[in-house]
């Protein structure tokens, strides 16, 4: 196995591509924000913010620390499929290249959903498009996520540790192998979907077509889009929530208040991810999809419950030289992250109860989108970056520009979408430049260049110690964790481990560290 | 024979099997993997067929106006995709037992077939009288049986150098995984055509 298909190396490599590709979405962003005057610019940059920040930033963030952490984890010594791995980080790039590249082709202006103009409109409009190229890229980058979905389900299926039980297993790896199992029922029918996109577009097929007696159906996109895309979402933040459980325990210096009951809830996220997609469709939205829709809040809830409730258990024996340091950047960035996940929460509610009115489709709908899936999924790549950057490569973060980062990122989505949920309900439409005027979306503005500041401070932040190697260097294991990646080298060898822990239950360094107080308690009595 | 494929020994009266922790050995991860690869592969074709029931449902008449495209074709595709599915499952068997020379055997006739499915799939097509921007079902009349074709036109090859490669002495029964693995790519492959042949046809009134 050479070092390019070593699954730290290819993790990080994902990492580095992803952070990169949000610095361009942020910049994208913000020009949207600042107004730009005609409103054929704004949809081209409202289209390439959401493409970029869903498919190039969130989805190879997690699939970089999934990649790098859940073999560690399960005490694997490698990917089941190492070339695969590096083939899905290849075919990642030329897809996201495609994709950035597709507006300097020709205009891209259908919105992240692609549905409009897009299929049901000018179709005829010749080959080797923009539009064209954003489909193919898109599809790609798609094909490379499910290549490591797949991958990852089977490392900690087949390559696993063998005392560690499918109940044992981390709950951050359990995390990822629900998110790899909604990826792999939601993408591939994004895969399909696009595939008949583009043959209409660029073979003149008619699938989506609304010509007279061609039998197409233009409202065929939608649904299946998001019967593939509205899971995929729910998908971005499971891995965070998984994240989350694992980073307060060992801050707080307490096992999580039930490691059983986070289990199931994030298991139920994953299933009910995919009941509530028609949530999201004018045309369709029934009470069955809101229902689907309500029914996901409620172990999201219970799995933030259950990391707030991990703070008030009495603390762990063992580790005694690790303080409970709650200050530090990722239990932080946890706690806060639960400040944005409950506003999210409560404009979701508000929505699956208030089926057909004000909320939906409006900037309600895009507050509750922004502070639900892309707020968590990315507060929890700040935080799960700060934790394991020491170990996968052996160097911390800067301390003092995460924190600022954490504080610009938080209340900027704070300030950027708290305003919106105020607007729609005065209605404002999504998706469209605003008039700017009035002082609600001057808050909107500012928070929403605190948050471009705030991720452009985290990029600058993660590069520099990623790349150019930068920050303090970490011990095997400095925060003290509980579960087994903490078990070797910051960074770890190509094999990953000389020796393996035994492997008792989800915490196996606790155990360790406990059997070693007992031991020593002992030998202080009989003395 | 001596079964040489168990995944570790079974669990006996005096070690029972809860106390046993599980022991993934990894020496199925390619077949697993294969399996978990051609799920998503089957969803990709569960858009598809949605779509096309879905176009189907919302045209009043069905297939359109014009369209002849009869069953002759597609059932003696049926019958060689079943035929096919033996061939390969008789070279996973051999490559259980070591018979290097039974695998390429059967790949190779795996092949055979396969080419010929290939080849009466592509003559349907040709001869459809209607093309993909004629309308809806052409397109996914089209799409459908294209995307079988692909799929053959990737295991063809890969069971050509599966095959080549055991005459070669590379697939003993240690790594049969490898083997039993292309035998399920392929497997799914001729499970697409039945899922095709089932939409375009079996489901949708033909003369």
């Amino acid at each position: 196995m050479t070092a390019l298909s070593d699954h730290k190396t290819i993790g990080k490599l994902f990492l580095v591509a992803s952070v990169t590709f949000a610095v361009v979405g942020g910049a994208l962003g913000l020009l949207m924000r600042a107004q730009v005057p005609d409103a054929g610019s704004y949809r081209q940059l409202f289209t390439l913010h959401g493409v970029v920040m869903i498919f190039l930033f969130l989805l190879p963030a997690w699939l970089g620390l999934a990649s790098a952490v859940v073999p560690l984890q399960v005490g694997a010594r490698r990917v089941a499929f190492p070339r695969t791995h590096a083939l899905s980080f290849w075919l990642f790039v030329a897809g996201a290249a495609m994709v950035i590249s597709s507006p300097l082709v020709s205009d891209v202006v259908s919105g992240w959903t692609l549905d409009s103009p897009l299929p049901v409109g000018d179709t005829s409009g010749g080959r080797g498009q923009g539009p064209e190229l954003l489909i193919l890229g898109l599809i790609l980058v798609a094909v490379a996520a499910v290549a490591t979905a797949a991958n990852l389900i089977v490392t900690m299926l087949q390559l696993r540790a063998p005392e560690l039980s499918l109940r044992r297993i981390p709950l951050f790896s359990w995390s990822v192998l629900v998110s790899s199992a909604v990826m792999l029922m939601a993408l591939p029918v994004l895969i399909g979907a696009l595939m008949m996109l583009f043959v209409d577009r660029h073979y003149g097929g008619q699938i989506f077509s609304s010509a007279a007696n061609k039998g197409g159906d233009p409202l065929l996109w939608p649904r299946l889009f998001w019967f593939g895309a509205y899971p995929l979402l729910w998908a971005l933040v499971i891995p965070a929530l998984g994240a989350m459980c694992e980073i307060i325990p060992v801050f707080a210096r307490r096992t999580l208040a039930s490691h059983s009951r986070a289990v199931a809830a994030i298991g139920a996220i994953g299933v009910l991810a995919l009941a509530g997609w028609g949530s999201e469709i004018p045309e369709l939205a029934p009470p069955l999809f809101a229902l689907g829709a309500l029914a996901v809040l409620a172990p999201v809830a219970a799995v933030l419950l259950n990391i707030l409730g991990t703070l008030r258990g009495t603390q762990v024996a063992g580790m005694g030289s690790k303080p409970v340091r709650l200050g530090s950047v990722p239990p932080l960035a946890v706690l806060t992250g639960i400040t944005v996940a409950a506003a999210g929460l409560m404009g979701a509610l508000v929505s699956a109860i208030d089926a057909g009115g004000s909320t939906h489709f409006s900037t309600w709908s895009v507050a509750t989108q922004h502070l639900l899936f892309f707020g968590v999924s990315v507060v929890g790549v700040l935080a799960a970056t700060h934790f394991w950057a020491p170990k996968l490569w052996g160097r911390h973060l800067a301390e003092g520009a995460g924190k600022f980062s954490l504080l610009a990122l938080v209340g900027g989505l704070h300030l950027a979408f708290l305003p919106m949920f105020l607007l729609g309900l005065g209605g404002a439409a999504a998706g469209e430049a605003g008039s700017g005027s009035s002082p609600l979306e001057a808050i909107s503005t500012a928070g929403a260049f605190a948050l471009a500041f705030g991720l452009l401070l985290f990029a600058a932040n993660f590069l520099t110690s990623a790349v150019a190697g930068w920050g303090r260097e970490a011990e095997a294991d400095p925060w003290g964790g509980f579960t087994l990646e903490w078990a070797t080298s910051s960074p770890p060898p190509p094999h990953n481990f000389d020796e393996l822990p035994a492997l008792a239950s989800a915490t196996p360094l606790l155990d360790v560290a406990s059997q070693l107080e007992a031991s020593q308690l002992e030998l202080e009595s009989v003395h | 024979m001596a079964p040489t494929a168990t995944t570790g020994p079974a669990p006996t009266a005096t070690e029972p099997a809860v106390a046993r922790p599980p022991r993934p050995s990894g020496d199925r991860a390619l077949s697993i993997g294969t399996m978990v690869v051609m799920a998503a592969d089957f969803l990709v074709l569960g858009a598809l067929v949605a779509a096309y029931f879905a176009v189907k449902s919302g045209s009043e008449v069905w297939p359109p106006k014009g369209v002849a495209v009869g069953t002759y074709i597609p059932t003696v595709v049926t019958i060689t995709a079943v035929l096919s599915a033996f061939s390969a499952q008789w070279a996973a068997f051999a490559a259980r037992r070591n018979d290097q020379r039974n695998v390429a055997i059967g790949f190779a006739l795996t092949i055979f077939l396969g080419l010929a499915m290939v080849n009466a799939e592509w003559l349907a097509l040709s001869q459809a009288g209607f093309g993909v921007r004629s309308h809806a079902y052409g397109t996914l009349y089209f799409l459908l049986i294209g995307y079988h074709i692909v799929h053959a036109l990737v295991a063809l090859p890969l069971m050509g150098i599966v095959g080549g490669r055991a005459l070669a002495g590379h697939f003993p029964a240690a790594r049969a995984d490898g083997v039993r693995a292309t035998a399920i790519f392929w497997f799914a492959t001729t499970g697409i055509w039945y899922v095709v042949v089932t939409a375009l046809f079996l489901m949708s009134p033909h003369a």
